[in-house]
Parts: structure tokens; sequence; C-alpha cells
């Protein structure tokens, strides 16, 4: 919610500006449109500084300061970049730290407190990640943006005006120590890749990377008199040049309009947007403005749908690939479904209803999952249009039913409504039919991949789990073991099933399946069942009175 | 006794073994053993979890003996092939019903198939190197002694690691491979997803190392099972089977 009202009031800001015709204000907007080559894949540099500035302070923005503006501060002017106040230090350990309220130190104070400490972080290093103390992981994810901040400071080394010479090092300035220490610097430096390379492998290199391969380009002459400029605060220079160097960057890709695409993307924060109209939507319902709520509810459908696909045709790949965009998709099909049941008989309002909250919740969480650039490239066993496109999404559709039949069946506990009581057994059958098929799909996808069926880690069992759950709950209704208070009672813990195999299992990090810890999860997991296991409870006590009352 | 008496002695145990509550009992504890056999690895690995609890017929927790993963599914195949048998009632209505549980069947005794016979090991090739011989399990375990060997030798020619231009996490492994298999050279591609099946055996890209000397090496895991064909009929069977009858309820609504 605090994002939404931020970008509502940098959009303000800006709008203000051009009014006001203020020249000399740095074109960060130009600066964030440079192609950069990270992680696998060429993203605007806007991109690659919310990625960046996340891994160092935690988020993409920092006391009105975006991540572009600490980008080209740090590039262009180092000795200013490294005392910005941005690694957020709470439990001092083993570092010398001032005490300090925001908890928020600058590069050139974390450096000076990790001088001393320099064999001790090579040794924790080699050490395994799950023996490790939690202060020592603190330690370590500490040094690891210390690194990428000490590459950032030095990616621009070659071509910064240097005190007290009038050239800088490519021109041959600077004294004999100065220039060892600017050259030992710049060997290892590669995290900025901009300057555009022949080789389809690594289309892009870091300046000191074209520097040491000999290889000439435009683009450094340009980043060279910037670097002047930003250093007079001449930004009508600055300006003039960074659009410049923009467009030789883009001119070398073909595809200069994705990146056009990604900007808008990361700009609108469209699924910001889409949870506060599934939120607005679902409110309108309760205030018994159904129209009103449809027609929210349909409009944030096709932003949502918009982002999905949006992110397809950057990424080039189906929009399943990593935890968070599951989440993004579940949530699509449960909203798709409930537009389509409501379009079909207008009776079923109240399941639209559940189906925004519960669509807005699964959005809200992930949230959590986003980090600073959402659009992460896949690892080799994952690199396969057709099982990403089935296995995973059927197994998604799965969820989304288990969602919609366990949300279904609280309604039925709470309100007793005769149009939900109609929908659970068809909701549950649709879940098994996915959940099912998609475990199935799963085990084939393992058989042509890893040379076997079923192997019982985590995410397989997990699957499994869901699959016997629904097997259970409805042949308990069958056989006469689960009356119909119970059915509803056990169709609505499916909840649990559901978000202990979704995220309980990236926990373990066991087996083939773990393709990512992440922390904190844990309790947001725990805490959940209790309350899910509460609610049942409440819910399933009360439900006699409901029924007869 | 007659035969009578003898088949309609059949027909009541068959019936027994086929009844609903042995399902609804056998679920939740098969749940919870999975539960547990996953909570399980974190601490002892994946593959002791496998062995002590599901490939199993019983295993203990401070002495006390519990059904092990082939136990429980013992009981519920012959609890379903029961009640498919003796108490299904064979009406248009439920064939999607019958249909769901013949895939189940199917898939358990592929499953059961599997276990008893399937083997597996790992070929690492360098680029040039030819190898009949397979190698030990990553735990440590030797391959049974009619699998140590091959019966033809397999050819690494060329092996392709690709990354993501500019980093390195990989995208795309492919190693290049002939089988020489006496007269017959068979060359194939073998990649991340998609192996090679010769002979009853099948050939994965598993993955890739390092030796010592900084050549890069392709690993082959290399696996017979005979139960393969079974999950692939059980699945088609399977989603049939549940849109049928999904569709036949349509129809009651």
């Amino acid at each position: 919610m605090r994002s939404i009202l931020l970008t509502l009031l940098c959009l303000f800001i800006c709008f203000g500006s051009v009014q006001a015709q203020e020249p000399t204000k740095p074109d960060l907007e130009s600066f964030g449109a440079w192609p950069i080559l990270h992680d696998g894949r060429v993203k605007t540099m806007e991109s690659f500084s919310r990625a960046v500035f996340y891994i160092i302070a935690g988020d993409t923005e920092l006391n009105g300061i975006t991540a572009t503006a600490w980008m080209a501060n740090t590039l262009f002017d180092p000795s200013s970049g490294i005392n910005v106040p941005v690694f957020e230090i709470s439990r001092h350990g083993i570092l010398d730290l001032p005490e300090r309220e925001d908890n928020r130190y600058t590069m050139n104070e974390v450096m000076t407190a990790m001088q001393p400490h320099q064999d001790l972080l090579v040794t924790l290093d080699k050490l395994v990640p799950d023996t490790l103390t939690a202060s020592q992981k603190d330690l370590l994810k500490l040094y690891e943006g210390v690194s990428i901040y000490n590459q950032i400071i030095q990616s621009f080394s070659a071509v910064l005006p240097l005190q007290g010479h009038d050239k800088p090092f490519i021109d041959g300035g600077g004294g004999r120590a100065q220039r060892a220490l600017i050259e030992e610097g710049g060997m290892d430096n590669a995290l900025v890749k901009i300057i555009p390379n022949d080789s389809p492998s690594t289309p892009m290199i870091s300046m000191w990377q074209a520097i040491q391969s000999d290889i000439d380009s435009p683009v450094v002459e340009s980043i060279k008199v910037m670097a002047q400029a930003w250093n007079e605060q001449d930004y009508q220079r600055w300006n003039d040049h960074v659009i410049a160097v923009k467009d030789i960057l883009q001119s070398h890709h073909d595809n200069a309009i994705l990146l056009k695409l990604e900007h808008y993307y990361v700009m609108v924060q469209p699924m910001l947007w889409v949870i506060g109209l599934y939120i607005l939507g679902t409110a309108l319902f309760l205030l018994k403005q159904n129209f009103f709520a449809i027609t929210l509810i349909t409009g944030g459908f096709i932003m949502h749908l918009g982002a999905l696909i949006t992110r397809s045709v950057i990424l080039a790949r189906p929009p399943t690939g990593t935890l968070y965009e599951t989440l993004l998709f579940g949530a699509a099909i449960i909203m798709m479904v409930g537009l389509i049941t409501v379009f079909k008989n207008k009776n079923q309002s109240l399941f639209l209803m559940i189906c925004a909250m519960s669509a807005a919740f699964i959005l809200f969480i992930s949230r959590g999952f986003v980090g600073g650039d959402s659009l992460n490239v896949l690892i080799a066993v994952l690199n396969t249009n057709f099982w990403l496109s089935t296995h995973v999404t059927v197994i998604i559709i799965g969820y989304g039913f288990c969602i919609m039949a366990a949300m279904v069946a609280h309604g039925v506990l709470a309100a007793d409504n005769p149009w939900l009581e109609k929908l659970m057994v068809p909701l549950t059958l649709m879940a098994l039919l996915f959940t099912s098929i998609g475990t199935l799909l799963g085990g084939i996808w393992a058989d042509q991949s890893w040379g076997r069926f079923w192997g019982w880690d985590p995410k397989e069992n997990g699957a499994l789990l869901i699959v016997l759950w629904l097997a259970w709950v409805l042949h308990g209704r069958i056989s006469g073991h689960f009356k119909p208070r119970g059915f509803a009672a056990a169709l609505a813990l499916t909840n649990i099933t559901v978000a202990l195999t979704w995220f309980g299992v990236n926990l373990l990090g066991v087996g083939l399946h773990s393709y990512g810890f992440i922390d904190g999860i844990a309790w947001g997991l725990g805490s959940f069942i209790i309350v899910q296991i509460l609610v049942v409870a409440v819910l399933y006590y009360r439900y006699p009175k409901v029924r007869h009352g | 006794m007659s035969w009578a008496s003898l088949s309609s002695q059949f027909i009541t145990w068959g019936r027994r073994l086929g009844r609903p509550d042995i399902l609804f009992w056998c679920l939740p504890y098969l749940m919870a053993l999975i539960f547990i056999g996953t909570i399980a690895q974190k601490y002892v690995g994946l593959y002791v979890a496998q062995t002590t609890y599901f490939s199993s017929f019983v295993f203990f927790l401070n002495f006390i003996p519990f059904p092990g993963g082939y136990t429980v599914l013992g009981i519920m195949t012959i609890n379903l092939i029961c009640k498919f048998i003796f108490l299904s009632p064979w009406t248009k209505a439920k064939i999607g019903i019958h249909i769901i549980h013949l895939s189940i069947i199917v898939l358990l005794i592929g499953g059961l198939l599997t276990a008893l016979t399937m083997k597996e090991g790992f070929i690492p090739l360098r680029e040039g190197q030819t190898r009949d011989q397979v190698m030990a399990f990553a735990d440590g375990t030797e391959p049974d002694d009619d699998f140590k060997y091959l019966p033809f030798e397999i050819k690494l020619n060329n092996f392709q690691r690709d990354v993501y231009p500019g980093s390195t996490i990989p995208k795309e492994y492919e190693s290049r491979v002939t089988i020489i298999d006496g007269d017959v050279t068979w060359p194939a591609i073998i990649s991340m997803n998609e192996p090679l099946r010769y002979k009853g055996y099948t050939f994965y890209q598993n993955s890739t190392a390092i030796s010592a000397d900084g050549v890069p090496i392709s690993i082959l895991s290399v696996v017979v099972n005979k139960g393969l064909i079974f999950p692939y009929i059980s699945g088609v069977l399977l989603a049939i089977g549940l849109i049928t009858h999904i569709l036949i309820r349509r129809k009651k609504l």
C-alpha cells in the first residue's frame, strides 16, 4: 500500500518538474533506459539498479533516493557514493559501528569496520551455508553487498576525473602508485556490463573488460565526458550524453522495444493496482454494490492478465517459472473461474467475492517474493518451455481450484449459502483433476530429465499430499465418514496442505526441487496454519446455529 | 467344501477387503508417513529417509514398529483391486469412477514393478572417451553385479555446457554420443530434458563436473526400469476417468 502512494507521489513530482522546466536535474529516466547485461539477460539499467540496491539496502528506494539515482551517483561520483547511508545493519555482531537509530551505514563505515576481519570473511565464504550461525549469515550477506558496491564504485574508475591531475587514468593521468591501484581495482571488474561486444555468448562486457581486451567503443568516451560533467554538476551536458549513449546502446539490440516494455512494467507496478482493485471490489460487494464491484474486479483482472502477458513477452517464456510467478498465475486462475462463474450465473456473486478476496490475499503474499528485480531467467533443468507450460501450469491451476474449494467451504460453514454449497464438490473434483494430472506430469518430466519417475522428494511428496488429501475428503463424504459439516471443515483445511506444498517445501532445501531458500517464510507459514485451524474450528462449532438458527 | 461355498467365501472376503473403511484409515496414515518422511530428509538425507520410511515394510520409532511405505501401499492396492472387482456398481453413471480406479491400480502395479526391478548408475565421460562400465551411485552403493557393465559401449564425442550470456547460470547441457554395439554405431544427442533410450537402457544427462586437470566431464545416469510405461498409461486413464466423471456430473446439475 505504501508503495502505491509512493508511486503516485513520484508521478506527481515528475509531472511538477516537467511543468517547471528545471534543466539542472540529471535525466535519470534516460539513464535508466540504458541496456545492461546482468544475471543472464539484457535488462534496463533501472531494473539492474533495483536488483542491486535491493541486495544492499533491502528496498528499491531509500529516503527518497531511487535505486537508479543511487546507481548514477555511485558510478559517476564514487567519492560521494561511498558516503551514502544504505546498508541496514541492526545487529552489529563483531563489527565496530556507532549506534544509530535508523541502523543505516555508509560503504565507507562498513568497509572500515570490516577491514580488521578480512581473513575471517574469506574463511566464512568457504563454509557450508547450512552450518552458519545467524550472525555469520548476516556478516556474509553484508560482505556480498560490500563486494557488489565495490564493483560499482570502480566500474568507471578508468575514465573518472582524478584529483590533482587534469587527465583520467585512460588518458595517462595519475601518479604511478595511483595508476597501479586503479589498474588493480579494475582487474576483476565485470558487474556493470554495458559495452557492446561482438560475441553472442557475451553480448555485453564491462568497461574494464573492454579496456583489457583492447576493444574500442565510443561509449567509453561519452562516459568520460559524462563523468567530467557530473563532477562539475553540469547536468545539462550530462543529459545530452546520457541520451546519446542510450541511443548507441539500444541500436545494438534487436529487442529495444522489450526494454521499453520492461521500463513501463517497472514504473507502473501493475500488480499493486490489481491488488487495490480486487480489495475495492470485495469492499463494494460487502456494501451490496454488485455491479460496481464486478466492474472494478473485471478491470483489475484485465490488468492482471496484461501483467502476465507482459512478463511472458519480456522473458520469452510462460509466466510460471519462479515461485513469484506461480503466485501471480494462481491468483489469475482464481479470478478467471470466479468471473466466468458469475457471468454464467448471477447468483454466484458471493463466490466471485470469495475469489477476489483469495486472489488479493495471494497477491499480497507474493509481494514478499518480488526482490529487487522479479524478472528472472531460469536454471537449466527448468529451461524447457514444454514441461514448464504443462506441468507447472496444470499444478498451479490445481492449487487455484484447491483454494477456491477451501474458501467456498469456509463460506458454507459461515453463511450456509445454497449457491456456495452447490460449488463444493465440483470445485473439489476440478482440484483433484488438475493436481493429480499435474503430479503425474511432474513424474513424467522427472523421468525424462532425472531418470526416475518418483523420488519421494519434498515437492513431489507435497503434491502427492494434496492429491491424497482431496481423495480422502471426497471418499470420506461418499462413504459417510464425513457428515456435511465435517466435509466442509475438512475441505476448508485444504488451504494448509496447499500452503505447505507451495511454500513449505522450499524451506527444507532438500532434494532436486530445492531451487531456492527464502528467509522468514517459516514464521509466516506457521502462523497461517495456526490461524487457519482456529478459524475452521470456530466455524465448525458455530455451523449448527448458522444452519438452523 | 463345495465349490459353491468356496466361491461365496471368496466373494465375501473380496467384499471385506474392498471396504471403504480401509481406505478411509489408510489415507491419513499414508499422509502422516509422507509428512514425517519428508521432514526426516532434512536430518538424515533423501536416500536414508526414502529407504527407511517409503521403500520398507516396517520402520521403528523408539523401538515401536510401524507399517512402512510398502505395507501401506500394499494394503491400499489390495483394497482397491477388491473394491474394483467385488464392490463396483457397474452402471453408466459410474463409468468415470471405474476408469479412475483402474488408472490407480495400473499406477500402483507399475510402482511395485519399478521398486522390484529398477537399476541405476552413473557414467562419467570426457570428450573422446569410450566406456561400458557403470559407476557407483552418489551415496557410494555399488551397482548390482549384472549392472556393472553395459552390453555395449558408449562414446562421448562432444560435450556442450551453455550458460546464460555473461553469467555462470547453466542454461543447457548437451552430450553428443555414439553407441558402439558390435557392428552397429548409433549416434545420439542426450540433453537436459531429452534422454537416450537404447535396448532397455535409458541414458540421462545428469550433470557435469570438472576433472582435476580442468577438463569438463559429462555425467550421464543410466537406468533400467521395467515398470517405465505404467505411469504413462495411468496418466492417460486418470485424465480420461476424471474428465468423464466431471462431465457426467455436470449433466446432473
